[in-house]
């Protein structure tokens, strides 16, 4: 393995000792441990300040794809990934609708999970449970995601040949490559595990920070990098107006409509990943989330706008790759072979991409621990559980959750390219946008009825679900139409809440 | 919570120019560099750096403090 191994022993012992520093994190969170209670192990006692708060939004809203799906997408799409800019920006916006009455309630009523303000606003155990269940799907299909490029991030960094463009075929290196996957899922899960358990969510918001830190400084330092290197985005454009002019072009009707969807699907179902609900609990104080959402408002200028600018860069350099995703660990490999400041940067950005990983990795795990144990296990197994059991089977759930998903992403590592697979991952945004009218309009309709919710979560989880999987059946609507299934489900979705309201509508009920 | 349409509006305008729908009909103007984009490119970083001064603004000037509770 040591002969393909492109880091030296520096490299290691500085990546060793930044898993260490989140070790010791990890066992901090648990000496500030204020009481042994659901509140204190997922909220932080809801006593998280600006700058923490801040940056364990932006390390889990900005994940391992953002670097490397990213770049890859824009590699293959150019300028018409630009939009990623646009639906990052689009999630701040959503937020707007929601967010700050979110966080008033949630400290009123102590809120835990994002199934407590339904339950609240609702009072309708079918709806809150439907819901959980929504979003603990959602967040396992995302914490599969995570883990499977956990592992591939590790492989490709160590095994990728840029000569080839890809992970070399020969049986030594493939054997490598799938032991790298394995070691990497494995040793960033027992990390990641170890502080979680120690310190809840506040281990989970001070890792957060230290890996949000490195995140950005990883994208300043790769965009400095890939500029220096390889020529400005004006260079590329150049390049790209003579060999590829598809990729600096703008796209036609069709793919404008296809933008507007993108926006609608990832801004309002990144708003609404329960993790991200939880840091909107979490916020010690109105003020708090005002001024770390103010902030989180430009990110996209700085993180996704770079991701997108690498990618087209790489792609007027004509690699050969057997992947697009492949990239980033192309241009790297380039970077370090050039001078020992390149390589020392490169060795920053390895360790930024496992921060984008596991930030977004650990936030996930943490919220569907809490959706099980309190919002299943509390509410229709165990309703007497004392807080201090709680907060141990959370603990337990969070292990059994990762072993299994784990174990899920070593076992499915010859299928990773699968379409079937792919499919079923990607699926997320789908389900979760049809939680918008219940958060959404559940705070601004004061007399929205549960049934109308209810119903039109349904139906709108059939339409978007229904047509999803009509991608594996050849019947794809998102290629035909070029809108997002989950579009179609919450359109469905608000004309049942219509309906149904209006049905159930009597005279006099708005006078007040 | 009423909503502010002229803030509404003005979102829309924003979304508008960010969504490169209306460059089709520029012909290859669209893809002239300017500052080393193409034109395209710039008109919807523009709009989206819009979509961020406005939402910031909002969050600072009129972030809602009112009670929502039934």
């Amino acid at each position: 393995m040591m002969a393909t191994l492109p880091f030296g022993p520096g490299a290691l012992t500085f990546i060793g000792l930044y898993l260490l520093s989140l070790l010791y994190l990890g066992w901090r969170g648990r000496q500030a441990q204020q009481e042994n209670t659901l509140k204190d192990f997922y909220l932080a006692g809801s006593g998280i300040g600006f700058t923490v708060l801040v940056f364990t939004l932006y390390a889990t809203q900005y994940s391992g794809n953002t670097l490397f799906g990213f770049t890859g997408n824009a590699h293959k799409n150019g300028f018409g990934w630009l939009v990623s800019v646009h639906f990052m920006t689009a999630i701040i916006v959503f937020y707007l609708l929601f967010a700050p009455w979110l966080h008033q309630l949630a400290k009123k009523h102590s809120f835990i999970t994002p199934a407590d303000y339904l339950t609240h606003r609702f009072a309708s155990t079918p709806l809150s449970a439907l819901a959980s269940v929504i979003m603990i799907i959602a967040a396992a299909n995302y914490l599969l995601a995570q883990l499977i490029a956990m592992g591939t991030a590790v492989e490709v960094l160590l095994v990728f040949d840029v000569g080839q463009g890809a992970i070399p075929s020969d049986p030594a290196t493939q054997h490598t490559a799938h032991m790298a996957f394995i070691i990497g899922v494995v040793l960033l899960t027992i990390i990641m595990l170890a502080y979680e358990t120690l310190g809840g969510f506040r281990a989970v918001a001070w890792t957060d920070a230290i890996q949000g830190i490195i995140l950005m400084i990883g994208f300043v330092i790769l965009l400095g990098l890939v500029i220096n290197r390889l020529g400005s985005p004006g260079d590329a454009i150049a390049i790209l107006a003579e060999s590829k002019d598809r990729l600096i072009q703008p796209p036609d009707t069709k793919g404008a409509w296809t933008w507007l969807s993108w926006i609608l699907v990832v801004g309002i179902g990144g708003a609404l990943y329960p993790q991200a609900i939880q840091r909107i609990y979490a916020a010690n104080s109105s003020n708090t989330l005002r001024k770390s959402l103010m902030v989180m408002a430009f990110m996209p200028l700085f993180t996704t706008l770079f991701a997108l600018l690498v990618g087209v860069i790489g792609a007027a350099q004509n690699y050969d790759l057997a992947k697009d995703t492949y990239i980033l660990p192309a241009i790297m490999r380039e970077i370090m072979a050039d001078s020992m400041i390149g390589y020392c940067l490169v060795v920053l950005l390895a360790a930024a991409i496992m921060a984008a990983l596991m930030s977004t990795a650990d936030s996930v795990l943490l919220i569907i621990s809490a959706m099980i144990t309190k919002d299943l296990y509390a509410r229709f197994i165990n309703p007497d559980a004392s807080e201090s059991d709680l907060t141990r089977l959370g603990k337990w759930v969070s292990l059994v959750v990762v072993v299994l998903m784990a174990g899920l992403a070593v076992g499915l590592y010859h299928f990773r390219d699968n379409n079937i697979l792919i499919t079923l991952m990607k699926l997320k945004f789908e389900m979760l946008l049809q939680l918008a009218p219940g958060f959404i309009l559940g705070l601004h309709w004061k007399n929205l009825p549960s049934r109308a919710v209810f119903a039109g979560m349904i139906v709108g989880l059939l339409v978007a679900v229904g047509l999803y999987f009509g991608r594996l059946a050849e019947f794809n609507s998102y290629k035909l139409t070029g809108i997002h299934e989950g579009v179609w489900g919450l359109l469905a979705n608000l004309v049942v809440i219509a309906l149904v309201s209006w049905k159930l509508f009597r005279p006099g009920q708005f006078a007040k | 919570m009423k909503p502010r349409w002229p803030i509404v509006v003005t979102y829309l305008i924003l979304f508008a120019i960010a969504i490169p729908w209306y460059w089709q009909w520029f012909g290859s103007a669209a893809i002239q560099p300017v500052f080393g984009l193409p034109r395209w490119v710039l008109v919807s970083i523009l709009g989206s750096v819009g979509i961020s001064v406005l939402t910031a603004w909002l969050i600072y000037k009129h972030w809602p403090e009112e009670d929502v509770d039934p």
